[in-house]
């Protein structure tokens, strides 16, 4: 070796140092290496060379580690003969091995495969309301944030994952897992449980109420379906099922059988309050009769809908199997206020688009079925607020009564006489309801987050300008329903001395205190005219007045003063006492003890601080916040991330197992998101970007659809990667089942001809399965746990 | 003095001996890992424009008008920049301002007629439908030039 190749010849030595490793390598990913391992035709350096030419597995030697090295070998000292110094840098670079390096993201040799087990399928409305509304905002939203262009995804194409990317240096459609999971998957994933809860399963009390109520209901929906272009494509007169419609639910033959369709839209269920929780169970048919086509929000116009099982024209088969066996009845803040965020973004979202209506006019939502639901969802939230105020107030814990007016409402405030909204309230089978449970802090906040949102859709004149709803009345809900929570979370629910919310009284909880920041942001962001969806990242502009200010608030403070008080005291509470400058996140803080509640590290004490100081930053644009977020979330990577498993765990790295909950998925992958969005984007994290679509990417195929890449060849070996096989197909992660607006479409063609369609049971093979088979609707488990297994 | 004298001579020296490196040095991290020396020049300057070709990694960046040596980062870019290059089985990798992911560069000019220093470029791996590229999605490529 000359002199001139000292250089190589060190990194040489220095990877001979790792080459034991590749004895740990399993014989597949050994495999692999060597097909990598270029001829001089297909190297890189065509023109070079080949000094040190040898494939390491990928990882096994990280950049900082290579550079050490170099770091050594950059002189060559000509009066050194060269085997001395590759003897000598041989050791430097064991030495420079030995030191504590990041993980490499390329992977590493010991293989780590991942089982899944004990899925509890229950549906709990709060919690997995909440993880639709981080999915929505980790969907298409994080996707564009990627730079991604959402037409470069096609949900039914096969096989799934796939970006046809329109970029000028795009080689063609490329495997894009961090791109197609959020675009497509979770923004889907956040829409099918509001289809669950609102419209299909019953799994609420009726908004219809009564048999006028029906009659009436159905007249407003026709209108709705007017409006959105739905009507006589999936919306019909009451009563009625026409045969050979021109498109949509075509009914040929006429299977689809008029008494199936009183309100309007076959089978349609629409609720007013959502259950507690529910047993999912139902048994959708997967037949062809009606040649249904649907078409999704993001394919404007409808232009090209896919043809799809009866279940999405024809909802019948979508009911719980045996609802009153299957529902907890009873009804809560928590349930209406997180699913009515989840609503609320769905209005927003319609509203970003028209698309043209029969008449040559412009039609409601992007394309019809979205403009139907989203009225549909205005109108359920409206409903909501006018119970919630008018009827489901308390003010001795007991019986219920309501506000007067909603001007009493709007005026409600730190002096008034306390009236609130139960934590719980049961539902009898004639749908009366009594008292059943005390304030809860979540519950409120989550109402916060819902008619705050609502209250932004309000703004659009298209939709409250009179038809199909008028100016005044959601908006002036929307106001009192947010001036009640807010009042109360401090009046019930704030310690006196530092109006830190409190869960029970003596404790703050991080989760707590973190989505009461992103709540608190969102209040004064509509209250002031600044929510939009597609500002969720941008820093806030300082509010200096709210419409509700000019009404006494009580106190000497304005109403706008005191929301913002409440928000820098979760501030305070976040800064000094949830997290430590190092970037320790604690699960709570206990008042009167003055110390952390639990010594316990947690991930989703982690990522709901990067959430809520997040918010915070945003809301304030103090740079203290997100570097405080920042540094909880370097240590959350640090401490929580098994680069081997590539999995985070719910205690310290590594684990041998880990469960998943809703919200504690929702937590992790917001905080992905909000660093990604605010902190990666910025000029000089590229790298941290690029890691970050990595790792999102990962845990939504892993955790949602129990996908577990374990040659990390991006193609799913189905079923085998598969974390959880039921009769032989993939089970799902969390994510129970997947339907048309996640490409299960129920026959591998997207034609709505029968005689064309071949059934399939997971027909992209992502391992979650079609509704039909999985007998279960497209909704997130209570809790999924993955099993670790380590290769010796 | 004579004996400083001395020492500064072999100082100078060993720094000649340190610039004294191979022409085009490259070295890749990440998904694939390989280091390639080149023979001849794989990097130029010319009218603002620093383009780096070897083999089938190209690399374009603007760097606007009167450069002088420094340091550079896509962060501060003054032009479009790209940088791309592929391997068998089907594993393209990509950086740039139309690039999707992004990527990023860092650039260190220390000398500019004719160019010398070291340029890193940050890369998101696109796998082509069908092929198996390996585990990470993420590759830096260094040039010492």
């Amino acid at each position: 070796m000359s002199g001139s190749t000292a250089r190589g010849a060190a990194c040489s030595a220095g990877w001979q140092v790792q080459a034991p490793a590749s004895a740990r390598v399993p014989p597949r990913s050994f495999k692999k290496s060597r097909r990598f391992e270029p001829s001089s035709a297909s190297a890189p350096g065509g023109n070079s060379s080949l000094s040190t030419g040898s494939f390491i597995g990928a990882g096994r030697i990280s950049t900082l580690e290579i550079a050490r090295c170099n770091l050594k070998v950059r002189a060559p000292f000509p009066v050194v003969r060269p085997e001395r110094l590759r003897t000598a840098l041989f050791f430097l670079c064991v030495a420079c091995s030995a030191r504590p390096l990041p993980p490499p993201d390329a992977g590493v040799p010991r293989q780590v495969t991942l089982t899944a087990r004990d899925v509890d399928t229950r549906f709990v409305t709060a919690e997995q309301m909440m993880a639709a509304s981080e999915l929505h905002a980790s969907g298409a939203l994080l996707a564009r944030a990627m730079r991604r262009e959402l037409g470069g995804y096609r949900r039914v194409v096969v096989p799934a994952d796939t970006y046809f990317d329109p970029s000028v240096d795009s080689p063609g459609p490329w495997v894009d897992l961090a791109g197609f999971s959020s675009a497509i998957e979770s923004y889907g994933y956040s829409q099918t449980p509001v289809a669950f809860v609102a419209f299909e399963s019953g799994a609420g009390t009726s908004l219809a109420r009564s048999d006028a109520g029906v009659a009436a209901l159905g007249q407003r929906l026709l209108h709705y379906g007017e409006l959105s272009g739905a009507l006589g494509r999936y919306v019909f007169e009451p009563g009625t099922w026409p045969v050979g419609n021109v498109a949509g639910n075509v009914n040929p033959s006429g299977q689809g059988a008029p008494e199936r369709n009183p309100l309007g839209w076959p089978g349609l269920w629409p609720t007013l309050h959502a259950f507690d929780s529910a047993d999912p169970a139902v048994d959708p048919v997967g037949t062809a009769a009606l040649w249904c086509s649907i078409s999704a929000d993001d394919t404007t116009g409808g232009t090209s809908p896919a043809g799809c099982a009866d279940y999405e024209c024809d909802a019948t088969s979508l009911h719980l199997k045996d609802r009153a066996a299957q529902v907890e009845s009873s009804i809560s803040p928590g349930a209406d206020g997180f699913s009515g965020w989840r609503y609320a973004t769905a209005v927003l979202e319609a509203q970003q688009s028209t698309h043209p209506a029969p008449d040559g006019g412009a039609a409601l939502g992007p394309e019809p079925i979205a403009g139907f639901r989203a009225a549909l969802l205005v109108e359920q939230l409206d409903a909501r607020a006018e119970d919630w105020l008018f009827h489901l107030t308390t003010t001795d814990g007991a019986t219920l009564s309501g506000f007067a007016s909603v001007e009493e409402a709007m005026g409600y405030g730190w002096a008034s006489e306390l009236r609130w909204f139960p934590g719980r309230l049961s539902v009898a089978a004639d749908e009366s309801v009594s008292v059943a449970g005390s304030p809860a802090l979540l519950g409120e906040v989550g109402l916060v987050l819902a008619y705050a949102t609502a209250l932004a859709a309000t703004a659009d004149g298209a939709w409250f300008g009179g038809d199909p709803f008028s100016s005044g009345q959601l908006r002036d809900r929307s106001l009192a329903m947010l001036r009640v929570s807010l009042v109360n979370l401090e009046r019930l629910h704030a310690d006196p001395s530092s109006a830190a919310l409190l869960d029970d009284g003596t404790k703050a909880s991080t989760v707590t205190t973190a989505y009461a920041a992103v709540a608190l942001r969102a209040a004064l962001r509509a209250m002031s005219g600044q929510l939009r969806l597609a500002a969720e990242r941008e820093v806030d502009l300082p509010v200096a007045a709210l419409p509700l200010d000019s009404r006494p608030s009580g106190r000497a403070e304005t109403f706008s003063a005191r929301v913002k008080a409440l928000l820098g005291a979760q501030g305070a509470l976040l800064m000094e006492h949830l997290t430590t400058p190092e970037g320790r996140a604690f699960t709570g803080w206990d008042v009167m003890a003055q110390q952390p509640a639990s010594p316990d590290e947690s991930l989703e004490a982690h990522a709901a601080a990067v959430r809520g100081l997040m918010a915070l930053y945003l809301s304030t644009a103090e740079v203290k916040y997100r570097a405080r977020a920042v540094a909880v979330f370097e240590r959350l990577q640090a401490k929580f991330y098994d680069a081997e498993a590539r999995v985070y765990s719910e205690t310290p790295a590594p684990v041998d197992s880990v469960t998943y909950t809703p919200q504690r998925f929702a937590l992790l992958q917001g905080a992905l998101r909000e660093v990604y969005e605010v902190w990666a984007t910025r000029p000089g994290n590229e790298a941290l970007a690029l890691e970050l679509e990595s790792r999102i990417g990962r845990l939504n195929k892993l955790v949602l659809n129990g996908w577990d890449d374990r040659d990390q060849d991006r193609h799913v070996d189905w079923p085998g990667e598969c974390v959880r096989q039921v009769d032989g197909r993939g089970g799902g992660g969390l994510m129970l089942a997947e339907r048309t607006l996640t490409g299960e479409l129920g026959a591998l063609s997207p034609n709505p001809v029968p005689l064309l369609r071949q059934k399939t049971v997971d027909r992209e093979l992502d391992c979650v399965p079609e509704v039909d088979d999985a007998h279960l609707p497209a909704v997130l488990a209570r809790r999924i746990t993955f099993d670790l297994s380590r290769a010796p | 003095m004579s004996q400083r004298g001395g020492a500064c001579s072999w100082l100078a020296l060993l720094l000649l001996g340190c610039s004294s490196g191979p022409p085009c040095a490259v070295t890749f991290r990440g998904n694939f890992a390989a280091d390639f020396e080149g023979t001849e020049r794989c990097v130029t300057l010319e009218g603002g424009k620093l383009s780096a070709s070897t083999g089938q990694l190209q690399v374009e960046l603007e760097l606007g008008d009167s450069v002088q040596p420094g340091s550079f980062s896509s962060a501060s870019a003054a032009g479009p920049w790209r940088a791309l290059w592929s391997r068998e089985p089907g594993c393209v990798y990509s950086a740039g301002t139309e690039a999707v992911p992004a990527g990023a560069y860092s650039l260190t000019l220390t000398g500019v007629s004719p160019a010398h220093g070291t340029l890193v470029v940050l890369q998101g791996l696109h796998s082509i439908l069908g092929a198996d590229c390996g585990a990470g999605d993420a590759e830096t490529v260094s040039i010492d030039f």
